[in-house]
């Protein structure tokens, strides 16, 4: 049984460092906007009545500062070698706390930081497995690098997809194919589009709020693109493909409703489109740039059975598992459902903390 | 015998169960960085709501169109202060946006205005919506 077509990648026989290096750039740019806005941020009315103080002191405290530091330092350690698995972590570890704070101290965590952060998990959780179905195969150093970035760079894609498929399956979960009817959209477009608007990205938000048939038939897409993301797994046309469905579908977002999520639209871009063929000649003005992009790195794998894998993916799934019982026996679904608590079809005051 | 690597990708294998753990961990915690089940726009609507500037012409606009804000107090946010009211879809962010530049725009304007939930009760017909506004709050103001 092959896999051949599903396994390829616009990457392989090439260095990964670029996508690396951009990931990297992304979750940096994001650092700096969380810890900007909890930097601003007070402890007040709209702050999560369950937070812990340790998480709501964070809100304008000197800490931030010092937080940002070592985020931006572990990152770029991140971006510079390949394979820097502790590093990466504790930048994803910083960002957690910050974007976490900033929920906290205001109603609920932006999801727009989500998907750089959730490529930098899928990316370090590919290094990890590959270390782990390649321990002990005596292969080269280089080997081993090229290897585990091959996997980094399928765990971020697959981290990307999920995030699209959980959006699709909870429209499905909560309302089922209905969501697809001819007032959600329009409500969504009208609730956030700026009133009055007279610019072309207004008259075109104003004619699909008021044209039943056109929200519908832009719901039916955001289904089929929300879903599709995961045909980004299938090979890199696909990839390229589902991701660039996923891009517009953002910037049509955007155009409609004025919400923007331009981290996961950078991260869309930098995973799915195919660069190798690009990157020669975008950067011939830059020799070096050439020599630290675009280099090939041709790689034997190391051989590995099918044990191997089967054990390697067998302790993923003990993890996986094992992380769903103990975040059930906390208290977090109750913290987390309190977040954006007064989102939808409210009544009656806010309570207060 | 174990069969050599190449007949079933690590990646492939790797690729679905990130995807798969994915999922049922955002599933599990909701919302938890960088985990989300993105469930924001899940729930069905048929209503949609915001805080705007009704004039004495009954022009509707933006609060950050007008400035030298002048009120009694701030802006009741409940969409539903009267329970007998029905309540519409509304975005928190979006009416605390309102709220935050009226705070942080004051001054002597002196254009009388009403502070407004506008809300627009769609109907399935196409292109149909009743409008309604609801009076949260009487201010004077100033249109740069």
């Amino acid at each position: 049984m092959s896999f051949a077509p599903l396994a390829s990648s616009y990457w392989d026989g090439r260095s990964r460092s670029f996508l690396r290096v951009g990931l990297a750039i992304i979750v940096a740019s994001n650092l700096l906007g969380a810890a900007a806005t909890v930097w601003q941020d007070q402890r007040g009315t709209w702050s999560h009545p369950m937070a812990p103080d340790w998480l709501l002191n964070l809100g304008g405290s000197p800490l931030v500062g010092l937080l940002l530091i070592v985020a931006l330092l572990a990152i770029g350690q991140f971006a510079r070698k390949p394979g820097q698995l502790a590093a990466g972590a504790l930048a994803l570890v910083t960002m957690a706390l910050l974007v976490e704070a900033d929920g906290a101290l205001n109603e609920g965590p932006k999801r727009h930081f989500f998907a750089p952060g959730l490529a930098l998990l899928g990316w370090l959780a590919g290094l990890a497995f590959a270390r782990l179905v390649a321990w002990r195969s005596g292969h080269a150093r280089a080997d081993q690098t090229a290897w585990q970035e091959i996997h980094a760079e399928i765990g971020a894609v697959a981290a990307l997809a999920g995030n699209y498929v959980d959006a699709v399956a909870s429209k499905l979960i909560h309302v089922g194919p209905g969501w697809a009817n001819d007032t959600t959209l329009r409500s969504v477009i009208l609730s956030h589009h700026p009133l009055g608007d007279g610019s072309l990205a207004g008259q075109y938000a104003h004619f699909i709020a008021g044209s039943a048939a056109a929200s519908q038939v832009l719901a039916v897409a955001t289904l089929i693109v929300q879903g599709g993301a995961c045909l980004m797994l299938v090979g890199p046309r696909w990839r390229l493909l589902a991701g660039l469905a996923v891009f517009a579908f953002h910037c049509n977002v955007e155009l409609l409703a004025d919400i923007g999520y331009g981290p996961a639209r950078m991260t869309l871009l930098l995973f799915c489109l195919p660069w190798p063929l690009y990157l020669p000649r975008l950067l011939r003005r830059w020799p070096r740039a050439v020599a630290y992009f675009a280099v090939s790195a041709p790689m034997t794998a190391p051989v590995v059975s099918r044990t191997q894998l089967l054990r390697a993916s067998a302790l993923v799934v003990a993890l996986v598992a094992a992380t769903v019982v103990t975040a059930r026996a906390l208290p977090i679904r109750a913290y987390t459902a309190l977040h954006h608590s007064y989102s939808g079809e409210r009544s009656g005051p806010r309570p207060q903390p | 015998m174990d069969s050599p690597q190449h007949s079933l990708p690590s990646r492939v294998v790797f690729g679905v169960l990130v995807l798969v753990s994915y999922v049922a961990i955002a599933g599990t915690v909701q919302q938890l960085y960088p985990f989300s089940v993105f469930d924001m726009y899940a729930h069905p609507a048929t209503s949609a709501s915001r805080i705007a500037v009704r004039d004495a012409a009954g022009v509707v606009s933006e609060v950050s169109a007008w400035t030298d804000w002048q009120c009694d107090g701030p802006i009741a946010l409940a969409v539903a202060p009267d329970h007998d009211e029905r309540s519409p879809y509304s975005i928190p962010y979006r009416d605390r946006e309102a709220q935050e530049w009226l705070s942080a725009h004051r001054g002597a304007g002196a254009q009388a205005v009403a502070i407004v939930r506008h809300i627009w009760w769609l109907q399935p017909q196409p292109g149909q919506a009743e409008i309604e506004d609801r009076v949260l709050l009487h201010c004077k103001a100033r249109r740069p």
